[in-house]
């Protein structure tokens, strides 16, 4: 039977949904059960879930599908969804600071007291999502990052790893995967790294692809010296300008 | 108390199999005790790169499942006495074993050899899960494709994100054509590296001896003085942690191809 873990991390609160079969028709079902034991603790709030790591690559179902149906039961809840992990990759992904703690809370029928002053402490903080998410490793392929903000990377981003942020994104390494910067629609967004290489570049409704050719000549390394790179769109097609 | 490490690239036809009996022989020829555990369960391989195929009775899955002991199922190579293989059941799935019981059985065998060499079956699913169960170690067999640098990228990540279970994963580069990268018509070895950016522990050349030991059912590591059967032992002596230096695979050149006809 699949569990809902709550985790908390600073100000954020996790759904941890790793334990849940997503492949299953009866996912939504179960989801919803789960969270109708605990969902006057977060009514009011925005949380952000981690998905199991495998179910982002099998591919049998599209992803986008599986986070709009955890969207639309947490919506039912009163609930807003924040962004959405991948379980293997928050280790990776929360590298600032202290690890993730376990929320606990008794979710008995009975219940009162716990519930009671915990979701009043939640209402007091305000939970203000940070607006930078800085990410100390490198994005291998197969990696996810949703973000409602900036997000900045301190290494590469690897081939079909993918980074889809609110905000702008910086990349202190190479960027060769998939990067989309004010993907709510925010044409003034940036992307800039210390070199694209062979990467798809989405601002907004916008989109670049670089192909190799174009970067990589015959076995030449890539050299950092030659400056960082910043690609903004500029009356109406996506640029990339060298510093 | 013995290494387990686990050999694994993601992308399928590498060369995992090829790579786990070579690495397991030279192990096993310079001295160390070794067993090589087939994880392929459903297709199985590794017995036959090894020439074991007629000797194989109980398997991997008899032993989890307590129809024989570890013991019974191992099967002692011909040639080494040192060298064990664990031949994975063929007539299984991977969903036969989970990843608690892999586990179990890897520390068993820890106890009882220096290395324990897991090989791993293509993919990311349970048989991948599976593998990793119990190991210390990872390489990652990577050939100079796009393709497999990409699936090795994936793996890498799913082996970072246990990384408080793994003391190291390293890379290895089989089947390099030296000709081609000296025409910059194929990934170098820079490329790679940069790209992955995991620490080098070999590099391999394409030989086609490797085909031909294949079907007889002796790993290459043992006989064949150069290329891919000298990278092999080079291999294994770094895993012994001794330092060797990589191998030259430039290309013969004008003037070695000339000395190539005349010799």
């Amino acid at each position: 039977m699949p569990e809902l873990k709550v985790k908390q991390h600073k100000k954020e609160i996790f759904l941890d949904l790793s334990s849940f079969d997503f492949s299953k028709d009866s996912f939504t079902r179960e989801l919803e059960k789960e969270l109708n034991r605990s969902a006057s603790f977060f009514s009011g709030n925005s949380v952000s879930v981690i998905i199991p790591e495998m179910e982002l690559n099998s591919g049998a179902k599209d992803v986008k599908q599986q986070i709009q149906e955890i969207q639309d039961s947490l919506n039912k809840k009163n609930i807003s969804l924040r962004a959405s992990y991948a379980a293997g990759d928050l280790e990776n992904i929360i590298a600032s600071a202290d690890s993730f703690r376990d929320v606990k809370l008794s979710f008995d029928d009975g219940q009162t007291e716990t519930v009671a002053t915990s979701k009043t402490e939640t209402k007091d903080e305000e939970y203000n999502i940070p607006d930078t998410l800085y990410v100390k490793a490198n994005l291998r392929a197969g990696h996810l990052i949703r973000y409602p903000g900036t997000v900045i990377v301190y290494g590469d981003v690897n081939p079909s790893a993918e980074i889809i942020a609110e905000g702008d994104i910086l990349v202190w390494g190479t960027c060769r995967g998939i990067v989309h910067a004010g993907s709510n629609g925010n044409f003034n967004a940036t992307i800039s790294a210390l070199k694209f290489n062979n990467c798809q570049i989405r601002i907004a409704e916008k989109f670049l692809s670089l192909s190799e050719d174009t970067e990589h000549k015959k076995g030449e390394k890539s050299n950092y010296f030659n400056g960082a790179e910043l690609a903004k769109i500029e009356n109406n097609e996506i640029m990339i300008y060298k510093s | 108390m013995g290494r387990v490490i686990v050999i694994t690239s993601g992308k399928g036809g590498v060369g995992k199999t090829t790579t786990t009996a070579n690495i397991g022989a030279a192990l096993a020829k310079q001295g160390k005790n070794v067993c090589v555990v087939d994880m392929d369960i459903g297709l199985r391989n590794l017995d036959i790169l090894m020439g074991l195929e007629n000797r194989v009775v109980y398997n991997l899955v008899d032993v989890i499942e307590g129809t024989c002991k570890v013991k019974q199922a191992l099967v002692k190579d011909k040639k080494l006495p040192t060298l064990s293989l664990l031949p994975a059941a063929q007539t299984r799935d991977k969903t036969a074993v989970n990843a608690d019981q892999v586990k179990e059985l890897v520390t068993d065998l820890k106890a009882m050899f220096d290395f324990v060499l897991v090989d791993c079956p293509a993919g990311i699913e349970s048989g991948f899960q599976n593998s990793i169960a119990g190991a210390d170690e990872a390489v990652v067999v990577v050939t100079p494709e796009m393709s497999s640098v990409r699936d090795a990228d994936r793996i890498i990540g799913l082996l970072e994100a246990r990384k408080n279970e793994l003391d190291s994963y390293r890379l290895v580069i089989n089947r390099i054509k030296p000709d081609l990268v000296n025409a910059n018509q194929m990934m170098n070895i820079d490329d790679i590296c940069e790209i992955l950016s995991v620490e080098l522990l070999g590099i391999v050349p394409d030989d086609e001896d490797v085909v031909v030991s294949t079907n007889k059912g002796e790993p290459l590591s043992l006989t064949a003085n150069k290329s891919a059967g000298q990278a092999y032992r080079n291999i294994a002596k770094r895993i012994q942690g001794e330092d060797v230096p990589l191998m030259d695979i430039k290309g013969k050149g004008f003037f070695g191809k000339l000395k190539a006809i005349f010799s």
